[in-house]
């Protein structure tokens, strides 16, 4: 523990409220993130994941808990002390034509963030834009190429050169492949990595989709209704997920393994929907019990912490990986200090 | 058997602001009673806009420029609009990808349920409310009593999808066309309704067509699957076969770039190229030769048709027609 | 898509290359152009005065002298037809700039800011937008007087609640996109964020909106004028032309013909101009 993360949250919480009443969508999340690693989020829709990449640009406000970049402490630095630290985190999101300037050129959108932060002279940004746009296999030609008048994957491509054109450290990719076509999804999960290597970026990635995740991150975290229910090194929780919710979403990802043979089976039973629990309305204990196929009278009264199951491996369920296994000893730390 | 549907060489044109776009280009295919069809293709491949077309729902600016719908042998291109409207529901029904954006949200969920079957003189009253009830149930809604009298906000997505095909099967009809009906969903509530679409269809010997974007979902959800790009099938093969003996270079391409989580450590091989612009004139030859890795002089000159490759499988490409063809004679 | 292009392309030239495809629009934009000139330059293009009544020459059909004929007072109708569009254009235009300027405003700050602010002033906006218009004008107008000025704001009072609605909708869209996300991503202040991102994406019903508006106010300024209540005589106006030209109709149709068929035509020629406009900007969003 004597690198400091490049990204850390410590019980970041966000609630909004609405009509039906006050929910949490980010719920007292804590992860860490060193430099060279690549995070994924992962979760159902309604999870919360997409909020935590919102909160940690600080793009929405925290409701509760602390923000720390390279060990200091970003939570409330105002909009002008918190503009050097923009250039070090940059986001590419899920629909790139929209978050494209449409009034702009695909080349002068990559301009725009460096003409923003008074970056070279104009011939200069010029050049560097040109660059970055053959380093993502658009060619440089089309420069003066409006957003809407090219594909969604060579969007996608000019998102990723604008964001890489402030040089920064971190990239939140927010579901930024899961619009996009296989074949196109393909070519940009080649570029990425690429990329990771050339700009020793670190990626929090944001997706819906575990394989992809498999592929990109080194570190995953599962959320289920706003709190993260599973986190660690992605080798150890694809292999052997430790909580029940992480192997039922493992389990329901269609597979070639899982493709059904000739004259296959046909289900014998139709499950009946199980409701998963409204985020207004939260069941006592564990909020996923109600879901749980092995959940208990604990689960019920108590709610399950994060604590240690495996090799760098964090679960919070009373039943994964030994009950009686001890607390996670970054929370203890954490606490020891207030 | 005779088959149920079969669409032989239809094209679709969308004509907008004085440009064309060639949506879809000569698409055959047929369904059985009792069998499901897969039909596969990223976006622009027209597969949405080919059941659309089926089911007679494209908008007014799209035309068809040939080709035939044939339901048990009537063209349905040609139908008034009136007996058109008979079909619907009766004979074919459709799950769409948003049940959202198909369910009026200030009624009750009960009462458009029971609409087709007031629509089709089916039933009515007391009896249409059991029958919209049962089948509630039948697709795995908990309380059907109590969600009859609810408003489409109260569901869940995956609810609602149910809620969807619970409306499509309620005039019993006998071909069922699903558009991508768990894109919008998670995975765990995607593999449920995955798992109830070919359930029902078993059950009630329906035929099912699947539209979806992902191979590994009809693979697993169909017996027979049709690969789509540029309008056009480029190849037709029983679903087992599909992912692992396939013929087409598109096909064999889209398998290779699909991410698989048992097999993560590489990164699966991308396409080269764009997707085709179907707003340009199409290329002469064969529409995926400027992607394609295993391209041969006559591609770019000649547009292949579907061959048999073997009794059950067809595909539409020289090369890979070739190499079966040689294979059966080395035999 | 055939791109081969490092030469220097804006919004604009693209948007003037697909307005310029629309036959309608453009020769709307034309007559629309044609219409200022005649007005700016009305007293240099003007064959007659105004004003000057001619006594030996009233009720003269079109001629080679008067083109457009004379009236009960021999005066040359052209002329005074160039002056009122003069009058028309004034109103027009100049009312529009005004409703702009407090639409912008208004809607800007609503919609930029949210909350609190944008509560307040949007009730304003309603309880002025109940207002029946043109009896507000006339009004103001016997409150103010029948000078120029007083017409012009009366014309303005009620019609930049529209502006000021349009404006609002317009920046809410564009605030909430994730391309403004994006430049908050970036670093971009607040003032960075108005000025380059969303009032040049808030650009294009706001255009269309000035486009429909300055026909409509010279429809309130000639009915104004139709009722009395406009430009004192002898200042020509379009609507008391055609009130002039009603009266005496059937013996003398070319008085009310000319007066009227310009004004149809300067209405058609800024709705086509503003359809033009619009699919413009329409086409942009579409993709």
């Amino acid at each position: 523990m004597s690198e400091t993360p490049l990204l850390e949250a410590s019980e970041l919480t966000r609630r909004f409220r609405s009509r039906q009443g006050v929910m949490s969508a980010v719920d007292r999340v804590s992860f860490r993130l060193m430099r060279g690693e690549h995070l994924g989020i992962v979760g159902a829709s309604g999870s919360g994941k997409s909020t935590v990449a919102k909160l940690v640009q600080r793009l929405l406000p925290a409701t509760e808990g602390h923000i720390y970049y390279s060990g200091r402490d970003v939570t409330n630095l105002g909009e002008r002390a918190l503009r050097p630290l923009r250039r070090r985190i940059q986001s590419v999101s899920q629909n790139p034509y929209a978050s494209l300037f449409p009034n702009k050129s695909i080349g002068q959108n990559i301009v725009e963030p460096m003409l923003l932060h008074r970056m070279g002279s104009p011939k200069e940004r010029m050049d560097s834009a040109m660059r970055l746009m053959r380093q993502v296999g658009v060619p440089s030609e089309q420069f003066y190429a409006f957003p809407h008048e090219i594909s969604g994957g060579q969007q996608q491509r000019i998102a990723i050169a604008r964001a890489l054109a402030l040089h920064p450290e971190l990239l939140i990719l927010d579901e930024a492949v899961s619009s996009l076509d296989v074949s196109i999804q393909a070519q940009i999960l080649h570029l990425l990595v690429e990329l990771q290597g050339q700009y020793s970026l670190t990626y929090l990635f944001v997706s819906h989709n575990l394989a992809v995740v498999r592929m990109i991150c080194t570190q995953v975290a599962v959320m289920f209704l706003g709190r993260i229910v599973e986190l660690g090194p992605v080798s150890e929780i694809f292999s052997h997920p430790a909580h029940p919710y992480t192997q039922a979403l493992l389990a329901a990802v269609p597979d070639f393994s899982s493709a059904r043979p000739a004259g296959a089976d046909v289900p014998q039973e139709v499950d009946s929907e199980p409701e998963p629990p409204s985020p207004y309305r939260l069941p006592s204990g564990c909020r996923y019990r109600t879901l749980c196929p092995i959940a208990t009278q604990r689960c019920e009264s108590e709610e399950p912490q994060l604590r240690t199951v495996g090799a760098g491996q964090h679960a919070a369920c009373h039943y994964s990986g030994g009950a009686e296994a001890e607390p996670d000893p970054a929370r203890t730390e954490r606490e020891g200090v207030r | 058997m005779a088959a149920l549907l079969e669409v032989r060489n239809l094209a679709v044109e969308f004509h907008r602001d004085r440009a064309v776009s060639r949506a879809v280009n000569g698409v055959t295919l047929s369904v059985e009673r009792g069998k499901s069809l897969g039909i596969v293709g990223e976006s622009g491949s027209g597969k949405s806009v080919t059941v659309k077309a089926i089911m007679r729902l494209l908008p007014r600016y799209a035309r068809s420029a040939s080709g035939a719908v044939l339901l048990e042998g009537q063209d349905v291109m040609r139908l008034s609009e009136g007996r058109m409207r008979h079909l619907r529901g009766r004979r074919m029904a459709m799950v769409f990808q948003d049940p959202h954006a198909y369910l009026n949200p200030t009624k009750t969920v009960g009462s458009q349920l029971v609409e087709p079957l007031i629509l089709h003189r089916l039933a009515a009253g007391a009896e249409a409310k059991r029958r919209a009830v049962d089948l509630l149930r039948l697709v795995g809604i908990p309380s059907p009593e109590v969600r009859f009298t609810q408003y489409p906000f109260e569901f869940s997505g995956g609810m609602l999808q149910r809620v969807m095909i619970a409306m499509a099967l309620i005039a019993d009809p006998d071909l069922l066309i699903a558009d991508e009906p768990t894109t919008a969903l998670d995975v765990t509530v995607q593999a449920q309704i995955l798992r109830l679409l070919r359930k029902l269809k078993e059950d009630r010997g329906m035929a099912m067509i699947l539209v979806t974007h992902d191979l590994v979902v009809a693979a697993q959800t169909c017996d027979e699957v049709v690969v789509m790009y540029g309008g056009t099938v480029v190849e037709r093969v029983p679903s087992h076969k599909l992912l692992t003996a396939s013929a087409h270079p598109y096909a064999r391409g889209l398998i290779a770039c699909t991410p698989r989580i048992s097999n993560a450590d590489t990164i699966p091989t991308p396409i080269a190229g764009q997707p085709l612009n179907l707003r340009e004139p199409l290329p002469g030859g064969c529409l995926f030769a400027a992607r394609c890795p295993d391209r041969v002089a006559q591609c770019t000159e000649v547009r292949p048709q579907l061959e048999d490759v073997a009794p059950d499988h067809q595909v539409a490409c020289f090369v890979a027609a070739g190499a079966a063809k040689e294979g059966a004679v080395h035999e | 898509m055939s791109m081969p292009t490092l030469k220097k392309r804006t919004m604009a030239t693209l948007m003037w290359g697909r307005f310029r495809r629309n036959r309608a629009a453009v020769l709307g934009g034309a007559f629309v152009l044609f219409l200022i000139l005649c007005a700016i330059l009305a007293p240099v293009i003007a064959p007659y005065s105004y004003m000057q009544s001619n006594f030996l020459a009233t009720y003269q059909s079109p001629s080679w002298q008067h083109w457009f004929g004379t009236d009960e007072l021999g005066r040359d109708m052209l002329s005074r037809l160039l002056f009122s569009l003069r009058t028309a254009s004034l109103i027009g235009f100049g009312a529009e700039a005004v409703e702009l300027t407090l639409g912008l405003l208004v809607g800007a700050i609503a919609g930029y800011l949210g909350g609190a602010a944008d509560t307040i002033l949007m009730r304003v906006v309603d309880v002025v937008y109940g207002f029946p218009s043109l009896l507000f004008a006339i009004i103001l107008v016997v409150m103010l007087g029948h000078s120029l000025f007083a017409i012009l704001i009366a014309v303005a009072a009620t019609s930049w609640v529209t502006m000021a609605r349009i404006v609002r909708s317009q920046v809410i869209v564009v605030k909430q996109s994730d391309y403004i996300a994006a430049a908050r991503g970036m670093g971009a202040n607040w003032w960075q964020i108005l000025r380059r991102y969303v009032l040049p994406n808030s650009l294009g019903p706001i255009a269309v909106t000035v486009t429909f508006g300055i026909p409509a106010n010279m429809m309130v300024e000639s009915a104004l004028s139709l009722l009395g209540l406009g430009v004192q005589p002898p200042t020509p106006s379009w609507g008391a032309l055609i009130a002039n030209g009603e009266q005496a109709m059937f013996s003398f149709p070319y008085l009310l013909a000319f007066p009227a068929v310009t004004f149809a035509m300067t209405l058609l020629a800024f709705t086509f101009f503003g359809d033009g406009l619009r699919n413009v900007f329409d086409s942009k969003s579409m993709h």
